[in-house]
């Protein structure tokens, strides 16, 4: 056969046969080309996992691939419902693509769709256009839908083209797919990762502290120890550990009473007293002190203290919480008292471990019970007797009102013309059971600093008040001669306590002492330090009915503007002006002074540290009239005072 | 007697005549378009209205009835048109050839089961084309059809060796012949220019572990075969229930209970196809 038989017919039918031909392969090849970068549709890393991004990598494959007018991606979401996403030209042509899904929807098609793993193509409402579904959907889960609308001359030569179009969007089911698992994956490992972080967190919680307390167990104390003593191994000197251990005094009484609900609830009540203490300590010291409040077992508590300043605050808070536990507390509404035993041992003086420390704190904390409860014991007999002498001291001093061991003395005032005794000045004293007698000196500063100062205060008023009133003295003793008048000292701490003229008043009429019998004195010093809280208090002391003493005076720096402001009765010469009298006419002049002033203020004048006759006589003479001294009479007993009084003894007794 | 004499006899057989072999033709070739497709159909009323009525079967659930081949290609695609139709053909082509010793009704009715069975294992596989399973299914024993129009009274040897040995007929096959109807249908296949899908997937079905290329659908072919067989939905002349090899449940990747599915899936449409296929 050669081309001439051909017909024309013939030619032109083979011609379009070779054009149709050539335009599928170039197709053809497109579509390999596509196929080839469908890698970019893969959801397989972190940069490519978005939804997002997997179609718009998928538009961007199909836009090469289809002569598509419009084209459109519904996706499912997690309510099953499908989501417009992507619309190429989203109004551009009449009617809208999402306006034939929609009818596609209603009309049933679109779901028939759905079911076919293949393009289907379904005649648009536009002539000569056609609307292709394709789903988007891997093995197990349809994913989404792709729509797209084309003139139906265009796409029919394109078959090759629509199974690419399969292959894409299969991988962009399983992209998608793979995103959503890495999502999930990723949800339920942070998840897992949340529950497992605050379960080990419970658990160490749980591991770590004690269940009934909610304080820091033996392990976690022991721990925090190490810890500490870590910290504190390369500072030399400033910087401590102590380790305190404490235990209920007769706890097991407790227990056995009332039993153990009652026990658990008093270890509660403790521990809540406990950490009250040592968060008001923390909060005082500022930044200086640590501290670790644990439960040990039973009825023994652990407190780790670490002051950056030194063992004085250590020694303070101890102080503090034997005063402040050994108290009354309602368990089941019975009272039950109970107070605390404390051993300490001090890093690195008592062990160079924990375990040394323990053990060593607790043989203090024995000892602590030996000596009678209610106290503490440093494990270093060095500290206790050294450097902590006065710490002790303090600690016994807390004790000493309730063991009996102050004691007053009182140095009597006498008329210097007849040597008779109208009155005395109380000192107190404190018969401490193995240092013997101690002075105010050794103890008052220390008083003050303990805040124990206003109970010591009031103790000496009472304790006044007891020895006037067995000397006879009571609210109706009414004869000026037969008054005795006993000078009490104040103390400038004393003064700024907030009722302490109400106190005072309260303790006097109790015990049924008229108030002129009770003298206050304050130094100048004192006075000065605060003028208007002095004469304020000064006032209502006044009001009271007790007499009031400048003690020191001339010491000061009291103005005589101050002076006449002050409701004072007396003014009491410092010794030092005393002492010099008898040394010539020019010493005497500042006492000479002083008296005059003091007259014409209408005040009443007295001279303390007499010791000579000489003094005496010139003080006459200056006309001064009352003083005291050893001259006439040392500080002595109140059974020696009471019974110079009784005798009627003058002064300065006949003594060789 | 060797594979190739079998083919080689007689034209009538391996061949199609007139319209049949321009629809053929047509359809096997990869860039004809839905308009050439369409037009090829057309040429055979009977094979175009069997076309329509498949494409408006329960098995496509096309919402609106489809009323004309061009909207049928368009919906249902073009590849998938494609074997629609050669099944329909191959059924058509060989139902009017006279055969000695084997129901053709019933034949037909394993084809078809084998084919829908094949397909509806793709659809559960989620496969982007699962009509060319339902082809495969239907030419699976294409060539057992072959061979027992070839042996015309020989067959009853056939016959007598299955019963003799209780064996499978396609053992009975091979120690009468040397070969079997597999390796006669995928020769058949491959002198049509059948695909190489088709071609390897018909060689294998009763030895899937051999398809070297296209081994998944050889095994959804093979379970096909054996759940028809298992079934009794007709016969190819196999009396016992051909062995499924294990593997190919693993190649198949679906679990079991979905087979209840793929089963109750099958089952639903087969008579419909029946009668479509078989009037």
């Amino acid at each position: 056969m050669s081309p001439s038989y051909r017909t024309p017919e013939e030619v032109n039918a083979l011609h379009a046969r070779i054009r149709f031909l050539e335009e599928a392969l170039e197709a053809n090849a497109y579509a390999m080309d596509v196929l080839a970068s469908t890698t970019a549709i893969f959801g397989d890393t972190e940069r490519n996992r978005s939804p997002e991004l997997i179609i718009q990598n998928t538009v961007e494959s199909i836009r090469r691939l289809l002569p598509a007018q419009d084209l459109a991606v519904y996706i499912l979401d997690n309510d099953c419902s499908f989501n417009l996403v992507h619309q190429e030209r989203p109004g551009a042509l009449q009617p809208d693509l999402s306006e034939t899904v929609e009818q596609l929807i209603l009309d049933g098609q679109f779901s028939w769709a759905l079911h076919q793993n293949h393009p289907v193509c379904l005649p648009s409402p536009v002539q000569g256009e056609s609307v292709m579904l394709h789903v988007i959907s891997t093995r197990t889960r349809i994913r989404g839908m792709f729509v797209a609308r084309f003139c139906q001359s265009e796409l029919q030569r394109y078959e090759m083209i629509l199974s690419t179009l399969t292959m894409v969007l299969f991988n962009t089911a399983y992209a998608l797919e793979s995103a959503d698992l890495f999502q999930i994956m990723d949800r339920r490992q942070k998840a897992l990762q949340r529950i497992t972080e605050r379960q080990s967190r419970e658990l160490l919680h749980h591991m770590s502290h004690d269940s009934l307390t909610n304080l820091p167990n033996r392990m976690l104390f022991s721990d925090r120890l190490s810890q500490a003593m870590e910290r504190h191994s390369d500072t030399t000197g400033v910087g401590h550990v102590a380790l305190i251990l404490l235990d209920l005094d007769n706890f097991k009484r407790t227990n056995d009473s009332l039993g153990h609900r009652a026990g658990d609830e008093l270890i509660r009540k403790v521990a809540q007293d406990l950490s009250a203490v040592l968060d008001h300590a923390r909060e005082r010291s500022g930044r200086h002190l640590r501290t670790t409040l644990s439960r040990l077992g039973g009825d023994e508590f652990g407190i780790l203290v670490e002051d950056t300043q030194g063992l004085e605050g250590v020694v303070r808070l101890v102080t503090d919480i034997v005063r402040k536990t050994a108290t009354e507390r309602q368990i089941f509404d019975q009272p039950v008292v109970s107070s605390v035993s404390c051993g300490i041992a001090v890093y690195p003086y008592d062990g160079e471990d924990a375990d040394t420390l323990l053990g060593n704190a607790d043989a203090a904390m024995y000892e602590a019970k030996q000596r009678g409860r209610n106290g503490f014991r440093f494990y270093t007999q060095d500290l206790n007797s050294r450097t902590f002498r006065h710490f002790e001291l303090e600690n016994e001093l807390g004790q000493a009102i309730a063991n009996d061991q102050l004691v007053l003395h009182y140095q009597p005032k006498v008329e210097l013309a007849t040597g008779r005794i109208i009155g005395a000045e109380a000192l107190i004293r404190w018969q401490h059971p193995t240092l013997g007698l101690l002075p105010p000196s050794h103890f008052i500063e220390l008083a003050e600093a303990m805040t124990l100062i206003e109970e010591i205060g009031e103790w000496v008023l009472k304790q006044v008040c007891k020895d006037l009133k067995s000397l006879g003295m009571n609210a109706d003793s009414t004869s000026a001669d037969s008054l005795l008048r006993v000078a009490i000292n104040v103390s400038a701490r004393q003064l700024r306590q907030p009722d302490l003229a109400g106190n005072f008043h309260r303790i006097i009429q109790q015990m049924g002492i008229p108030p002129r019998c009770i003298e206050l004195e304050l130094t100048e010093t004192t006075i000065m330090d605060d003028p208007q809280g002095a004469v304020r208090v000064f006032q209502r002391l006044r009001q009271a009915g007790m007499s009031l003493a400048i003690d020191d005076f001339g010491t000061g720096h009291a103005s005589l503007m101050q002076l006449k402001q002050l409701p004072a009765d007396t003014l009491k010469i410092d010794r030092s002006f005393v002492k010099d009298l008898d040394q010539g006419e020019e010493h005497s002049q500042i006492v000479r002074a002083i008296v005059l002033m003091a007259r014409t203020l209408g005040l009443d004048v007295i001279a303390e540290g007499v010791e000579t006759p000489r003094q005496a006589e010139i003080l006459q003479d200056l006309d001064c009239h009352t003083a005291q001294g050893y001259y006439f009479s040392r500080p002595v007993p109140f059974d020696d005072f009471q019974t110079l009084l009784r005798q009627g003894v003058e002064l300065p007794a006949e003594t060789a | 007697m060797t594979v190739d004499e079998f083919l080689d006899q007689d034209d009538a057989l391996c061949s199609f005549s007139g319209s049949y072999n321009t629809i053929f033709t047509r359809l096997n070739d990869p860039t004809a378009n839905v308009a050439g497709i369409t037009e090829a159909v057309e040429l055979d009323p009977t094979i175009a209205a069997k076309t329509l009525r498949m494409a408006n079967s329960s098995l496509y659930g096309f919402p609106e009835p489809i009323d004309t081949l061009h909207r049928a290609v368009s919906i249902i695609g073009m590849q998938q048109m494609r074997q629609i139709v050669m099944s329909t053909i191959v059924i058509q082509h060989f139902r009017g050839l006279p055969v000695i010793g084997v129901d053709m009704e019933s034949f037909w009715r394993h084809s078809i089961a084998v084919g829908v069975l094949s397909r509806s294992i793709a659809r559960f596989r989620r496969e982007a084309n699962i009509e060319r399973l339902y082809l495969y299914g239907i030419m699976h024993d294409l060539g057992r059809l072959l061979l027992f129009i070839r042996l015309g009274t020989r067959t009853e040897d056939l016959i007598n060796i299955r019963e003799r040995d209780q064996c499978l007929l396609f053992e009975a096959e091979r120690e009468l012949l040397g070969f079997d109807h597999a390796a006669i249908g995928s020769a058949l296949l491959e002198h049509w220019g059948m695909g190489p899908a088709h071609v390897e997937v018909t060689r294998y079905h009763h030895a899937p572990a051999d398809a070297r290329t296209f081994p998944v659908e050889t095994a959804i072919v093979h379970v096909a075969d054996s759940i028809a067989n298992s079934l009794r939905l007709g016969s190819s002349g196999e009396r016992y229930v051909p062995p499924v090899a294990p593997e190919t449940f693993d190649r198949i990747g679906l679990e079991m209970p979905v087979y209840e599915d793929i089963i109750g899936h099958a089952r639903k449409h087969l008579e419909q196809m029946q009668a479509i296929l078989l009037d």
